[in-house]
């Protein structure tokens, strides 16, 4: 009992220490067992730091209903604003809802809720980002001065979810006119369902038809990561300029590093650090300054939000040693400048 | 002696034969018991005794051989085939739940309901097993104590007292008792024998297991003796010593 | 009868233990944070113990016949797919819907029932094949997508009647029901015999294959009405709910005196072992503690909690 007494001490001195007169925002991130939402917490806080409010983060441990209860707790624990980066788009439909009814400024980041009323939605654009890869792709087969026409593997993510429609609906958009001009055949267009291992299998049965290729670009880094090892256990070259070209999509450790070594030429990063750093500014900004997002702002379609995108770097041979600096170093938030 | 030997028996097992596995724990074992009449069943560790009477109790059904009660052929499905044709059991290793009371433990598997007969959602009727359970302790001359207390709670002797009382409850015909003294001291020892006594002036049969052959000697009217699966010797208790029922259960000259 | 034996009498199911932590807990909470005793927050905290204590009450049954269930989560998954599919996809009227999702619960449970007392599989190998497949069939049904968006008197379901949560009113009358059955029926008292001496329960007679089927398939009910609940509350059933929820039910259970060997215990107590789960996460959230020192509070004190449960046990013998 006395020990059961000298915890929940503890805890009161802990309450204490945080209870101050700053805004309190609360910041629900779906998971921290995933590397990229301790980053997008950690920007939280350092913005909670950098303005002086009071941040709050809540780990829902993927389920939807904990975060659902969390946010309740929140709500009658009387908290300024929230950021939410939902377990889920629709589940949490109904906390937003409450926080809604309770006058409580909502603000989604990374990933949207479906309905309630939001502030806005700060992401990164699936679509956009994946633009922004397969044009970097194109560049360095320009550079390498391929022989036309350019011969590429597309492998997809896991039919069906939002970031592999999204990513699949970016390449697209840059590979469609070329695809139509005849300087781009796709040699293959399949789904490696973000799956090392999966990547290396699809890679494989592909070259066991033809090693004519010239360049692979992924939905995600696993499966380019697959495909790597699958294409050097074929004994083919990889790299620029004159191995086959591969283009991931994340920028983990692993591709980063695998960028470093030539191996890649490069990998899409977002930045959840400025994702969460700007949901805090954000809310802070709202709370303290009227900050609403600016005229203008365009509307993310999937989901009717207002919507702030954040950057998104292509992580080449050329900038990789800046990478963490860059997408560590928050621009100016749309409408404070 | 017991009453009634002389006619058909009550019960009748032929030709019993089990195996596990590769164990052949009963070879073809004859056995009988008349009303009134307390045979006791002697035999080595492993001979077979607790395997015979499973089978006579329902526990488990013959491999081969069947079973007669007054003559006609039966099957045991179950223990409760068998308690319908009035054979109780009291099993070596204590079959008391522990985490029960002492009415429950009685009434255990036919409690009395209050309203639902005899569904598994019929509510208990508590009170009148508490008040049965205090009747049927009172008649057999058991004090138990408070018999609120779970079964865990109770003493060796005790436990004894309550598993046997639950046999009696609902007046068998035949009661089979496997080891019922081996986990008592000599003055609760006393009263199960009188116990069993008691039983043959009530005309019930019954089967007495123990190791302790002065105890059996002391109660039974007929004795028989297992060995390593066969029956090696069915004899009037008059009829044999001590020492000549040591001499057939482990074997050596004579069987 | 002196104070002690009466305690003693009455702490025979482990009720006492729970009662006083969660007493406990509630005391330090309401005099931790003034936001605890609102009525928004007492409303929050029923509605959040509704489908944890649900999923313990199935929980606690099994485990008090000496076996244990893992797929209750899952079970859960699957029931509530159900349930949003068929009125979603297939248009069907919700009573007939949610009797679809009860009746996958049921049947969930009927085959761990079958695999445990008839092919005598052990109950944790059992039910964690059934996790799997509850689990995959959940996933092959809505094609991994989440299904949501139901109409209003569905979500009903989740509002309130007068000022107490639906949710916890129907988790509340599923308790009284079951408590009811388990200390005043043949079924309850088989229960507990099963758990105490499986072996001696099934030579007095008693069919314990049928005691355990219907233990497997109340505990499967119970995981399909927290589907539904988990539906109705995020007006959303999506094919990872419930994951790991089936620890947080035994950890309810155990918390609330029901022993791990079976025959111990009782729904009162695993009601009061939910209560101080919830509480818990409850206050450290009002508190406003990050999630990092959340984990270290909530398994410093589930540990306190459990060291005192067992000390509390030795010397109440
Ligand atoms: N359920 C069982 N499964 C496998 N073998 C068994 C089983 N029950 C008994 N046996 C075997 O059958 C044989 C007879 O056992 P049984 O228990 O009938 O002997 P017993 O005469 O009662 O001995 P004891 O005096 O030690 O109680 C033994 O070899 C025993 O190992
Ligand atoms: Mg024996």
């Amino acid at each position: 009992m006395k020990r059961l007494i000298a915890v929940l001490g503890t805890v009161l001195l802990l309450g204490a220490l945080v209870w101050a007169e700053a805004p309190t925002i609360a910041v629900f991130i779906s998971t921290l067992k995933n590397p990229y939402f301790v980053t997008l917490a950690d920007g939280a806080k350092a913005a909670g730091e950098e303005f002086g409010a009071e941040v709050v983060i809540y780990d829902a441990q993927d389920d939807a209903a904990l975060q659902l209860s969390q946010v309740e707790d929140a709500i009658a624990a009387g908290v300024d604003a929230i950021c939410i980066n939902p377990v889920h788009t629709e589940a949490l439909i109904p906390a937003v809802e409450k926080a809604n009814e309770a006058g409580i400024p909502v603000f989604s980041v990374d990933r949207d809720v479906l309905g309630g009323e939001r502030v806005c939605y700060i992401g990164t654009s699936n679509v956009l980002a994946a633009e922004q890869g397969a044009a970097t792709l194109i560049r360095y087969l320009a550079l390498a001065k391929r022989e036309l026409p350019w011969r590429i593997v597309i492998l997809e993510g896991i039919p069906g979810a939002s970031a592999a429609v999204e990513r699949e609906e970016g390449f697209k958009n840059v590979f469609k006119p070329l695809i139509d001009g005849g300087a781009i055949e796709v040699v293959a267009d399949l789904t490696a369902y973000f799956d090392r291992a999966k990547g290396y299998q699809v890679m494989s049965d592909i070259l066991a038809t033809t090693t004519d290729i010239d360049a692979v670009i992924a939905a995600n880094d696993e499966m380019i990561l697959g495909a790597l090892e699958a294409i050097k256990a074929a004994g083919l070259k990889v790299g620029f300029p004159d191995g086959i070209l591969l283009m991931g999509f994340d920028a983990i450790d692993d591709a980063v590093a695998a960028v470093k070594t030539g191996e890649l030429v490069g990998t899409v990063a977002q930045a959840p650090y400025i994702q969460g750093y700007w949901g805090v500014e954000a809310a802070y900004r709202y709370l303290v300054e009227g900050w609403r997002p600016p005229e203008g702002t365009a509307i993310y379609p999937p989901t009717g939000a207002l919507f702030i995108p954040t950057p998104v770097a292509v992580v080449t041979a050329e900038n990789v040693d800046q990478v963490a600096q860059i997408t560590r170093t928050p621009p100016p938030l749309p409408g404070t400048e | 002696m017991g009453g009634g030997n002389g006619g058909r028996p009550w019960v009748e097992m032929r030709g019993i034969h089990k195996w596990f596995g590769g164990v052949h724990a009963l070879k073809g074992v004859d056995f009988h018991v008349h009303r009134g009449e307390v045979v006791g069943l002697i035999g080595d560790n492993g001979a077979g005794k607790s395997t015979l009477i499973k089978i006579l109790s329902g526990v488990f059904p013959p491999d081969k051989g069947e079973i007669l009660i007054e003559g006609r052929r039966v099957r045991f499905r179950s223990p409760k085939d068998a308690k319908e044709y009035g054979i109780e059991t009291v099993y070596q290793e204590l079959a008391l739940v522990d985490n029960l009371d002492v009415p429950a433990n009685i009434f255990l598997g036919r409690e009395p309901a209050l309203v639902g007969g005899r569904g598994l959602f019929a509510l208990l009727h508590k009170g009148r097993m508490l008040r049965e359970a205090r009747a049927l302790l009172e008649r057999l001359k058991v004090n138990i104590g408070d018999l609120t207390s779970l079964a865990g709670e109770l003493s060796g002797g005790q436990r004894q007292t309550v598993a046997i009382a639950r046999a009696l409850y609902t007046e068998p015909k035949l009661l089979i008792m496997d080891e019922p003294t081996a986990a008592l001291a000599v003055q609760e020892t006393r009263k199960v024998l009188d116990l069993v006594r008691k039983l043959r002036e009530r005309d019930i049969g019954v089967v007495f297991i123990s190791h302790t052959l002065q105890e059996v000697f002391a109660v039974a009217d007929r004795i028989v003796i297992l060995r390593k699966g066969e029956k090696v010797g069915d004899l009037p208790a008059a009829a044999l010593t001590v020492d000549e029922a040591v001499k057939l259960m482990v074997g050596g000259e004579g069987a | 009868m002196d104070i002690k034996a009466w305690l003693k009498r009455i702490n025979r199911n482990r009720v006492l233990f729970p009662l006083g932590a969660l007493a406990l807990l509630v005391i330090v909470a309401a005099s931790l944070s003034p936001h605890f005793l609102t009525p928004m927050n007492i409303k929050n905290v029923l509605s959040q113990v509704s489908i944890i204590a649900i999923l313990a009450a199935g929980e606690a049954c099994v485990i008090l016949t000496g076996g244990i269930d893992l797929s209750v989560g899952a079970v859960l998954a699957i029931s509530g797919s159900i349930t949003a599919v068929l009125m979603k996809w297939v248009g069907a009227a919700i009573p007939l819907a949610i009797l679809g999702g009860l009746g996958a619960g049921a049947l969930a449970g009927a085959l761990n029932g079958l695999m445990v007392a008839w092919v005598r599989i052990p109950s944790f190998i059992a039910t964690l094949a059934m996790m799997a497949v509850a689990r995959g069939g959940t996933l092959v049904l809505t094609n991994g997508r989440p299904v949501s968006g139901f109409l209003k008197s569905f979500r009903a379901i989740a509002g309130y009647a007068g000022p107490l949560p639906l949710l916890f009113l129907i988790t509340f009358g599923v308790y009284v029901l079951w408590q009811l059955a388990l200390s005043h029926t043949r079924f309850g008292r088989y229960v507990y015999a099963v758990g105490g001496n499986e072996t001696g329960t099934r030579f007095v007679g008693v069919n314990v294959r049928r005691v355990k089927l219907l233990v497997f398939i109340l505990a499967g009910l119970c995981a399909a009405i927290g589907g539904i609940m988990l539906d109705a509350r995020l007006n959303a059933a999506y094919p990872t709910a419930g994951e790991g929820y089936e620890l947080d039910a035994i950890a309810a259970a155990v918390l609330g005196g029901v022993s791990l060997s079976g025959g111990v215990g009782s729904l009162v107590g695993t009601f009061f072992g939910a209560l101080v789960m919830t509480v818990l996460g409850n206050i450290l959230n009002l508190l406003k503690v990050g999630a990092f020192y959340q984990y270290i509070a909530k398994g410093l004190i589930l540990a306190v909690a459990a060291i005192s449960l067992s000390r509390g046990i030795k010397f109440a013998k």
